[in-house]
């Protein structure tokens, strides 16, 4: 799952129309399955984690029937199924059921053997040895070797590809084949996060892709007909319509139980959320918080509820003089009732965000400062910062100048366009204006980018590594994604000795410290962590749906024969 | 005649140029880019600036309009950006299903309206007239996402378990390849039936309320005073001396509707999930995925221009006054 692995700035589409749910009276209704595993400090070890890879295992050993279809709804059709050129995350879910990784990425962020069998890094831990499986075919017969592993490396190096995760593979000088079944992946230096840039991407087939030249990667044959050597094998692509996959009789652990998943495309959400009603679609993922109540009540339907990858911010660009002072970001934070967001326009299904680390994340740090809701405060603070309203017209100024701003948000959100409205109403009992401005999502991300805004509403999809430095180092301070024009050489310095700090216990302590620091300074106000809310028809068994992604054990889902739907 | 058409043809051409010129640079100009959606920090600003590259973005607008007319001359139309296929490639999946769609969805407004609008007609002011007339302008007024959400709710399973028709896509997808050929053409026209039916209730609307003021126009007419006169049927009369008539005007909203037919598979098809243009059209315009929209505008463009130009050449051929203009 390559997108796993991105950190990515999302505009989330959501539904435009509203639909109020139902008084929660019915007793019947579904409790949600919480099924994140916790996380462990297993990230970046070589080591296996033994207890779930016993449970990986076991399904093998225990009883299950094959057959039926699962019919997952989706809101965008997939561009492209070639990891080297796709974009979205509707592309990623369904590579990740066509290709083998070197590796499984557990639920913990634990390694498991895939395509490899074993790994081992060379005593100066320069050197990462991958022992591969020689009973894995591609789908057309031919044996996945070793030469498809370098062959891989060098695609997802080669710069007129422009893999869009090109930069994970920047610490590694070359991968080198020993034989048929043995790959080396040779470092640049020694680093914690060598064993996840080495198997980030799934492995292509050599001796299908090689004649293509790499300037034709980007519309060549492959990309809409893969061929892959996954659990699932590559059947259908109806343009805009649905892709259909279905069980490899060669997968080398035996065919997975499902016949087949077909992934159908329906653009619009509402019309999504009643296919799921109606049972046809067994699956949906992201369903907007306001239709879980009346999902529940469905007797067909299993909720699968954890948190997400993603956080809600609002940026305060600091090179406006509004935002310079430490004191007004925390006062602007202060002012904000934060819980009432989540409660009237997320139904809950959100955590208050304090930083800018998942807690998903090993080095999130729980004990971060907190700016809890106290408007009093805020305007103490404000007017220790100058800020008075001496005209009396209800709007604080200073120095002849309004507290006055916009705050830029895409559209088709719907949640981010009700936050900037709430966030107005909230700031005016400080004697602060904000004004919403809701643009079209291309230009808002392109404003974003150019850093053209003065505060804006916004998500980040969260990494799998932990990583600080694009968004808010100084050396990032000219790139689009440092947003605030965020600088501080306290931050930066932590920040560097953290990135190569070995010692896990010593780098948490670091990590830590950086996040106090950005919390200190507030140049985000952090609203909410999202929690994610999937459905499934309740027919599925072995479900294990995780933060890290819902498809992560959907090999080994089955329905029972007496419950299936389809052939 | 030949002059006439040639004329015509001419006309379409400058047309096609001038819209192709305007879509250019509205799409260009317009803020933001193919790349800021799917932007993100681990791609380096150098690959950045390859993938710019690669499409000739990073040429001055007039250079690349410049190279754009020549490939527009070679009938080219590029690689689209976000889909990684080529421009025709997309173009030829969904056209066909939108021109079945739309073409499907045109028919059925025409007989619908025409055939209400004789009955409105020859029931003038009768409580039938008032609640047709009523009830096209209520249908007329009601945008077609709404329409759709509106038969979603009602038809598809929306409300309690009534599931008639299916809610989306041109097929069943589960059971389509397993069925026979009678099987497939029901279950083909089953998905049809909400998608055509959200397009042309609209237009049919217009088009009755047309249709009635025609024909009652050309009811008070001499011809049909003498008509009567000579002891003709009520029937003969509306339908020999009256309807032929009346119909002539009906020939250019024909030409009219197209557009409007159009614009409404690009919302229709958002809404019910139909694999067309109008989805590729949207998507790219959101995108900035500068040569799928172009082509794609390009297409609408023409199919409109086309439709024009049949419906001027068909009404030249009925009523020969108007090639004397």
């Amino acid at each position: 799952m390559q997108k796993s692995t991105a950190l990515v700035l999302i505009a989330l589409l959501a539904a435009s129309l509203s639909c109020t749910p139902k008084q929660p009276s019915d007793q019947t209704a579904s409790k949600p399955v919480e099924s994140a595993t916790p996380v462990t400090d297993r990230g970046t070890s070589e080591d296996l984690n033994p207890q779930l890879e016993e449970k990986w295992e076991a399904f093998y050993r225990s009883k299950y029937d094959t057959g039926d279809t699962l019919v997952v709804g989706t809101i965008g059709d997939a561009e492209s199924l070639n990891d080297l050129t796709h974009v979205t995350s509707s592309a990623a879910d369904i590579i990740s059921l066509l290709f083998l990784q070197l590796t499984r990425t557990n639920p913990d962020f634990s390694h498991g053997p895939a395509l490899a069998r074993s790994w081992q890094f060379s005593p100066d831990h320069l050197e990462l040895t991958f022992k591969l499986r020689d009973d894995v075919t591609w789908h057309d017969g031919v044996k996945t070797t070793a030469q498809d592993v370098k062959f891989t490396f060098e695609k997802q190096t080669d710069e007129v590809i422009a893999w869009s995760a090109i930069k994970w593979k920047e610490n590694i000088k070359e991968c080198v084949v020993v034989d048929d079944t043995t790959v080396k992946f040779i470092f640049k230096k020694v680093y914690p996060y060598q064993l996840m840039d080495a198997v980030v991407g799934v492995i292509l087939p050599k001796h299908l892709l090689e004649k293509v030249p790499s300037a034709e990667w980007k519309s060549c044959e492959f990309n809409r007909n893969p061929i892959g050597n996954g659990p699932f094998k590559f059947k259908e692509w109806r343009a805009k319509e649905a892709i259909e996959v279905v069980a490899s009789e060669k997968f080398y652990r035996g065919r997975p139980p499902l016949n087949r998943i077909i992934f159908k495309v329906v653009p619009d959400q509402e019309n999504l959320v009643l296919q799921l009603k109606t049972g046809q679609i067994d699956f949906m993922e992201q369903v907007p918080p306001k239709f879980f109540e009346e999902l529940s009540h469905n007797r067909d339907l299993v909720p699968y509820v954890f948190p997400s990858r993603t956080y809600v911010y609002i940026a305060w660009n600091l090179k406006n003089s509004l935002f310079q002072s430490k004191k007004v970001r925390q006062a602007l934070t202060t002012a904000m009732d934060r819980q009432e967001i989540i409660d009237a326009r997320l139904y809950k299904f959100a955590e208050i965000c304090k930083g800018p680390i998942s807690p998903i994340i090993w080095a999130y740090n729980p004990n971060l400062p907190d700016f809890p809701y106290d408007p009093e405060k805020a305007r103490k603070w404000l007017a220790e910062e100058g800020w008075k309203d001496s005209d009396g017209d209800g709007i604080l100024d200073k120095d002849g100048k309004r507290f006055e701003f916009t705050i830029q948000t895409n559209q088709g959100n719907k949640i981010r366009e009700d936050i900037t409205v709430i966030v107005q109403n909230q700031l005016k009992k400080v004697g602060i204006s904000a004004k919403p401005l809701i643009l079209e999502a291309n230009t808002f991300f392109s404003n974003l980018n150019k850093k053209e805004f003065e505060s804006a509403v916004a998500g980040w999809f969260v990494g799998l590594k932990m990583e600080m430095t694009t968004i808010w180092h100084s050396r990032s301070l000219n790139d689009k994604f440092n947003h605030v024009y965020y600088s501080n050489p306290e931050f930066d310095a932590v920040n560097d000795q953290a990135c190569d700090e070995m010692d896990r216990e010593k780098a948490r302590k670091l990590w830590w410290r950086a996040q106090e620091i950005i919390v200190e300074d507030q140049p985000y106000t952090f609203l909410y962590v999202p929690k994610q809310i999937n459905f499934l028809h309740r027919r599925f068994k072995n479900v294990q749906m995780e933060t890290i992604g819902w498809s992560y054990n959907i090999e080994q889902w089955w329905a029972p024969k007496d419950q299936q739907k389809y052939r | 005649m030949r002059t006439f058409i040639l004329r015509r043809l001419l006309v379409s051409a400058v047309t096609l140029f001038g819209l192709l010129t305007i879509n250019f640079f509205i799409i260009h100009l317009a803020p933001g880019g193919p790349l800021e959606i799917f932007d993100n920090p681990d791609m380096s600003a150098e690959v950045r600036k390859l993938i710019l590259k690669s499409y000739g973005l990073d040429q001055p607008l007039p250079i690349q309009y410049w190279s754009y007319l020549k490939s527009m001359c070679r009938l080219e139309f590029g690689y689209s950006i976000a889909k990684k296929r080529p421009v025709a490639d997309e173009i030829l999946d969904t056209l066909p299903n939108t021109i079945q769609l739309s073409m499907l969805a045109l028919s059925l407004e025409l007989s619908l309206g025409i055939i209400i609008g004789i009955v409105a007609a020859v029931r003038q002011d009768s409580h039938l007239d008032k609640t047709l007339r009523l009830s096209s302008l209520t249908l007329y007024s009601i945008p077609e996402f709404y329409l759709g959400l509106l038969f979603l709710l009602l038809f598809a399973g929306g409300v309690g378990a009534l599931a008639w028709l299916p809610p989306s896509g041109m097929v069943d997808l589960v059971a389509y390849d397993s069925m026979g050929f009678f099987e497939k053409l029901a279950d083909r026209i089953l998905h049809l039936i909400l998608p055509c039916m959200t397009i042309a209730l609209g237009g049919a609307a217009s088009i009755s309320r047309y249709m009635r003021g025609q024909l009652l126009e050309v009811i008070r007419q001499d011809y049909i005073r003498t008509a009567r006169a000579k002891g003709l049927s009520e029937r003969a009369v509306i339908f020999k001396h009256g309807l032929r008539n009346a119909l002539m005007p009906i020939i250019t909203i024909i030409g009219l509707s197209l557009p409007v037919v159009f614009s409404g598979t690009v919302i229709v098809e958002n809404v019910f999930g139909w694999p067309g243009m109008g989805r590729v059209a949207v998507d790219a315009a959101f995108q900035r995925d500068y040569p799928i929209f172009l082509a794609v505008n390009l297409m609408f463009g023409a199919l409109v221009v086309a439709g024009n130009l049949l419906a001027d050449i068909l009404y030249a051929v009925v009523d020969p006054r108007v090639r004397l203009s």
